[in-house]
């Protein structure tokens, strides 16, 4: 998929584990783990604010555009 | 409360269509092996005879057997509506295999040929199409069709629910 997740990336700049992003953000350690592994089809911006809100971070530095084969419907 | 209610006798009705259909099935089953039975003992009898009273019983059984299989996938389809959960990719294939073997039904046990070819017949000098002469029978080919638009429209709700499910 040409959009990459870095949230394991992020979390390991914060010193974070999942489990306790989970608990700060309120969004279920499975859909959690369905974002980190990159199974998610989309993102909300409710998820995304609270995300960058408790990481204290910007979209762009958890969502990334990469070169490849477009995702099949 | 009357949520839970109605739950409650929503699957008594799904439990007493299969029971219904469990029992229908049986019996289809038994005429359909009995039918095997017949097929067996006219292919013992093919050498002596001719084959047209073997191809009639082979016919026999394909007629019988598509309805009978296309009941069990509907029998497997309630128990996952029942049991499980019915919109899946698993439903979706037994729809379709249901809308196949009710077309197969159809091809073999309507008379759509015979019209068609008494349409087009040199001794007839006015024909009208085999639909308007009412020797057409339909019936099977629209639950056939219906079964696929059901089948797509269910895949359709499968996908958007995975969708649903993969969205953060």
């Amino acid at each position: 998929m040409p959009i990459r997740v870095n949230l394991d990336t992020v979390l390991t700049e914060r010193g974070m584990t999942l489990s306790e992003l989970s608990n700060r953000v309120g969004i279920t350690l499975a859909n959690l783990s369905i974002l980190k592994t990159g199974k998610a089809r989309a993102v909300r911006f409710s998820t995304l604010d609270a995300l960058c809100r408790t990481l204290d971070c910007q979209p762009g530095q958890l969502l990334e555009w990469v070169d490849g084969p477009p995702e099949q419907e | 409360m009357s949520q839970g209610k109605a739950t409650v006798s929503s699957r008594n009705r799904v439990t007493f269509a299969l029971v219904a259909l469990t029992i229908l099935d049986a019996i289809t089953l038994l005429f359909f092996l009995a039918l095997c039975l017949l097929c067996v003992l006219a292919f013992n009898g093919v050498r002596r005879q001719t084959g047209v009273q073997f191809s009639a019983v082979l016919a026999g059984v394909l007629i019988m057997g598509s309805p009978t299989v296309a009941a069990w996938l509907f029998h497997l389809l309630l128990v996952s509506a029942r049991y499980a959960d019915p919109f899946s990719r698993t439903n979706v294939r037994r729809l379709n295999w249901m809308g196949l073997l009710v077309l197969l039904a159809w091809l073999l046990t309507s008379n759509w040929w015979a019209s068609i070819a008494q349409w087009f017949g040199p001794s007839q000098e006015f024909g009208f199409p085999p639909i308007v002469n009412g020797n057409l029978q339909i019936n099977s080919f629209v639950l056939a069709l219906f079964l696929f638009g059901l089948a797509g429209v269910i895949a359709r709700g499968v996908q958007l629910r995975e969708e649903q499910d993969l969205t953060v």
